[in-house]
């Protein structure tokens, strides 16, 4: 599951510009998800942070998916190879 | 008419972010409501966004996710928890103020100035500017700030991320139709320079205006100063002790502590207490702290000589008008809104932005020429009574909302 570091390690890598309609985008369902946790106020404290984080990491799906296929390419050979 | 001022909070800033109108604007046929974060009044006409128990936290969370992502107002959900409650679906105008203070998410703002007629007051340049409150003497907010020159402005960016800010801005407000206010000539020179508000054609200059009745004559000054522990004969510099970055403390102890002062004079302070230690010997030093009560704030200018006022940024300067009110000349620097507020220089005396030794040798001066401060301080008063009327601050005001509403229609 998607975590706040995780997009760290993308910021740091590659930079996010969330001036993109892309990007703007997920920035709103961040925002959905937040009103979600909300209303869903009952729930423990700690449940709420996990809810929270996950419906974060969703806004870093493209990204993920985008660093999944890099690994895969690196693994089989196709792309350049490491150094040791 | 229904007019809902939103802002960051009710209290602090009363006199400038939409608290006071409320009452003050009934008697021109204007309700008013309140929509803000942080409540501290009772008042059953301010209704407060985040006032569910958890609120808080989610608040505090959601800052901390912009902070670590270099985000400036973009996960905020109060604007779209503002627009299901009944005082803004039932407004008939809705007046912005002070926005930012992770109050509302700068992608939710098309939405809301589409929802109902919108007046926003910019009561500073942040919606000009990639993430900064006062660019002071950087010009990167005329060509997207990029890159930024200082990411530890307030709200403070980890990466430097203000071109992505400033092109969100650029996106929303090409999409938005709104009545934008000014208070100043300095802040209507921003909005007509910045490449972001090109787009806006309702831009409207309505000074702040201020009470003069709410200020004591000149005939008490002896009074204000035995009630405050004043000598009778010293001169006496009024100030804002501050540390904070644009209130000038740096450039005022180095103004006075350079030598020591022609005649006896006391400093008189408001805010923050010991911010003058290092002046002890060469001054007698009074502070009252933060003063909450009117009467107190009108002894302290009416004690006074003069307002010191070295801010390096002001969009305002509420308190300038406030000595002025009270008969005070206002010492500032030039390059603020401070410099015009106070007509300098045949009101107020400004002098080059950052020059700690024009400022004494403007301080020398106006206390050796007692009829020179005499003539500026009339002045100051004539200028609070009529340009700068209370009445005719919230005549303006009831107008503006007027021709908001009828162009709705």
């Amino acid at each position: 599951m998607a975590r706040p570091s995780e997009i760290d390690a993308y910021d740091a890598c590659c930079g996010f510009d969330y001036s993109t309609l892309e990007g703007q985008a997920a920035l709103r369902r961040v925002t959905d998800a937040t009103l979600e946790t909300r209303r869903v106020y009952v729930e423990p404290l700690t449940r709420r942070i996990a809810l929270y984080e996950r419906t974060l990491g969703l806004a870093v799906v493209p990204v993920l998916i985008h660093r999944a296929v890099i690994a895969l390419i690196s693994r089989s050979g196709l792309g350049p190879r490491g150094t040791r | 008419m229904n007019v809902l001022h939103v802002n960051y909070a009710d209290l602090p800033g009363r006199r400038f972010n939409g608290y006071d109108l409320l009452g003050d604007l009934r008697d021109a046929g204007v309700a008013g409501k309140q929509a803000v974060l942080s409540k501290s009044s009772t008042n059953p006409d301010v209704v407060c966004l985040c006032g569910e128990s958890g609120d808080g936290f989610l608040r505090e969370a959601v800052s901390r996710v912009e902070n670590r992502h270099s985000m400036d107002h973009l996960l905020q959900p109060w604007g779209r928890v503002l627009a299901e409650t009944p005082e803004f679906q039932y407004a008939d105008v809705v007046h912005y103020h002070l926005i930012h203070s992770q109050m509302l998410s700068l992608l939710d703002l098309p939405t809301l100035f589409a929802a109902r007629p919108s007046v926003w007051t910019f009561h500073d340049p942040w919606p000009l500017t990639g993430h900064c409150v006062h660019p002071g003497q950087c010009e990167g907010w005329l060509a997207g700030c990029s890159p930024c020159p200082r990411l530890d402005a307030l709200f403070p960016l980890k990466e430097d991320r203000a071109d992505q800010m400033f092109r969100i801005k650029q996106q929303l407000f090409s999409q938005s139709d709104l009545d934008i206010v000014v208070t100043s000539d300095f802040m209507r020179d921003m909005v007509a320079r910045s490449p972001l508000t090109g787009g806006f054609q309702h831009i409207h200059l309505i000074p702040f205006g201020i009470d003069t009745g709410a200020f004591l004559p000149s005939d008490e000054q002896l009074v204000s100063r035995r009630a405050l522990g004043i000598p009778d004969d010293n001169y006496v510099i009024l100030l804002r002790a501050t540390d904070s970055e644009f209130k000038g403390l740096s450039y005022v102890l180095e103004a006075l502590g350079s030598n020591p002062p022609a005649r006896p004079t006391t400093l008189l302070t408001v805010e923050s207490r010991g911010l003058m230690k290092g002046l002890s010997p060469g001054y007698d030093i009074v502070e009252l702290g933060w003063v909450e009560d009117a009467a107190l704030y009108a002894r302290a200018f009416s004690a006074a000589d003069v307002l010191l006022m070295p801010s390096t940024a002001e969009s305002f300067g509420l308190m300038a008008l406030e000595a002025m009110a009270a008969g005070r000349p206002v010492v500032c620097f030039e390059g603020t809104a401070v410099e015009s507020v106070t007509h300098a220089p045949e009101c107020g005396v400004a002098v080059p932005m950052g020059d700690s030794e024009a400022l004494r040798v403007a301080l020398d001066k106006l206390a050796a020429d007692p009829g020179d401060a005499r003539r500026r301080g009339h002045l100051g008063s004539a200028l609070a009574a009529g340009p700068y009327s209370h009445r005719g601050y919230l005549d303006s005001l009831a107008a503006l909302y007027k021709s908001v509403q009828m162009r709705a229609r």
